[in-house]
């Protein structure tokens, strides 16, 4: 990380990003030293292994590069953006994908590697990380199980749907019923989406 | 899902928040949106809960390779300096010139320290040597910048630390906390954020001192919180000081 100009280090994502869409590098490296962290375990969690994941978060990151101009403020934090980057990426692999293992393999594989980092920033988004996972253990599996299928293993609900021999009515019913819970969760804390 | 009802928009939008519809159902479910730009809001809030399962995951660390292949790539695309990027830069300079944060701070730094050496002359009575205590204390003062983002955008503060662990926090234009909220100020040690006080901007500038005392501490970070304060942060934070980075002073 020591190539990134400290004066970065002061800027908020947003500005970042507005530098990076205008073709400074060094902005786009301190993104990605504040994010890759995030974008990686995400794409090891659909991918499954260590070079797959790599590839994922390569070309996802290739990706908010060339369309960083494409941001924008009002529809999420960067971060958000930037995971959607990876997520949709992920998906798109999985479903090209000759063969894929079932969610429950990939999830065995994704032993925490979790380090304690010194950055405050990370040390906030791990109380965010922690406040979802909280969130998430508050469903009920059947519903968990949906939503983890559908988001993190690429299948679409008609394939939930066939996989777990529920009629598709029901799968569409749990992945509504999983995310308004999430949503009940923060909202009976009074605490905010993190962003 | 050509001329989709209401109903049939209902009955997929979560799927489709969760990446869940086929090529096909994605493409007329989008089309549809396009048509009714009035539902974007809700998908988008949707698109947010659906969004929180990518935080979930166990933490894995990304390979420093990871990071040259990516970077390298970055920068062989990057052209020579283009027009637009200067301009860009042009804009944001005040920002960038941490001559610009160095003077705010500098300035904010006084005015705190000013008002500490009050104190400290009557709490003993003589100018001389508190005088030079306070000359003591400058030398030993570190300011660190704080990031600033969302409603804090634009103001520029600092935190100011002593060799004994005394923390002010200084900031320049933040705009009063909403109704009913308050800024909560939380001190990272070992991981873990503790209170450290609460204070109300009132004017351009405020000086407060931070109600923790930690030689360790490895950030300072504010937030808005209901009134009173909260036990934990319950939003993200929108000024940002990492202590271990190197200080302006």
């Amino acid at each position: 990380m020591g190539d990134v100009p400290r004066r970065y280090l002061l800027l908020a994502d947003e500005d970042l990003i507005s530098l990076a869409a205008a073709g400074d590098a060094d902005a786009f490296a301190c993104l990605y030293d504040r994010h890759s962290r995030a974008a990686y375990s995400l794409a090891y969690r659909m991918m499954g292994e260590r070079q797959a994941a790599e590839d994922l978060v390569q070309e996802s990151f290739f990706k908010a590069w060339r369309s960083a101009g494409s941001y924008r403020a009002e529809r999420g934090s960067v971060r958000n953006w930037l995971l959607t980057i990876v997520h949709n990426g992920g998906i798109d692999q999985l479903r090209s994908a000759a063969s894929r293992r079932r969610t429950e393999d990939r999830a065995q594989a994704a032993t925490s590697g979790a380090q304690q980092s010194e950055a405050f920033t990370e040390t906030w988004q791990n109380t965010q990380r922690e406040q979802v996972r909280e969130a998430l253990k508050s469903l009920p599996p059947e519903q968990l199980k949906i939503l983890e299928l559908a988001y993190f293993s690429g299948y679409t609900h008609t394939e939930i749907a066939e996989l777990l021999g529920l009629p598709l009515g029901t799968v569409k019913g749990r992945m509504r019923l999983g995310l308004k819970k999430i949503k009940d969760y923060f909202d009976a804390r009074d605490l905010r989406l993190p962003q | 899902m050509s001329g989709m009802e209401h109903e049939r928009f209902e009955e997929l939008k979560e799927a489709y928040v969760l990446g869940a519809l086929t090529e096909e159902e994605r493409r007329e479910f989008e089309s549809y949106l396009a048509r009714h730009p009035e539902k974007q809001a809700e998908i988008e809030e949707l698109g947010a809960i659906a969004g929180l399962l990518a935080l979930s995951p166990p933490e894995q660390e990304p390979s420093p390779e990871l990071r040259r292949r990516v970077l390298a790539r970055v920068r062989s695309e990057t052209t020579s300096g283009g027009e637009a990027r200067n301009a860009l830069k042009d804009r944001l300079g005040w920002i960038l010139r941490p001559r610009t944060l160095a003077a705010a701070g500098a300035a904010l730094a006084v005015a705190g320290l000013l008002v500490w050496n009050g104190l400290l002359q009557r709490e003993l009575g003589n100018l001389r040597s508190e005088n030079h205590n306070l000359q003591g204390q400058v030398e030993n003062l570190k300011a660190y910048a704080m990031r600033s983002s969302g409603p804090a955008k634009g103001a520029s503060a600092e935190v100011l630390r002593m060799r004994n662990g005394k923390m002010i926090l200084t900031a320049s234009n933040l705009p009063p906390a909403p109704d009913g909220k308050t800024y909560q100020i939380w001190v990272i040690e070992n991981g873990t954020p503790k209170p450290a006080g609460l204070f109300t901007p009132s004017g351009k500038a405020v000086a407060v001192p931070v109600q923790v005392r930690a030689k360790k501490a490895q950030a300072v970070a504010v937030t808005i919180e209901p009134a009173g304060g909260s036990k934990r942060p319950t939003s993200s934070p929108i000024l940002v000081s990492h202590l271990s980075a190197q200080s302006n002073v």
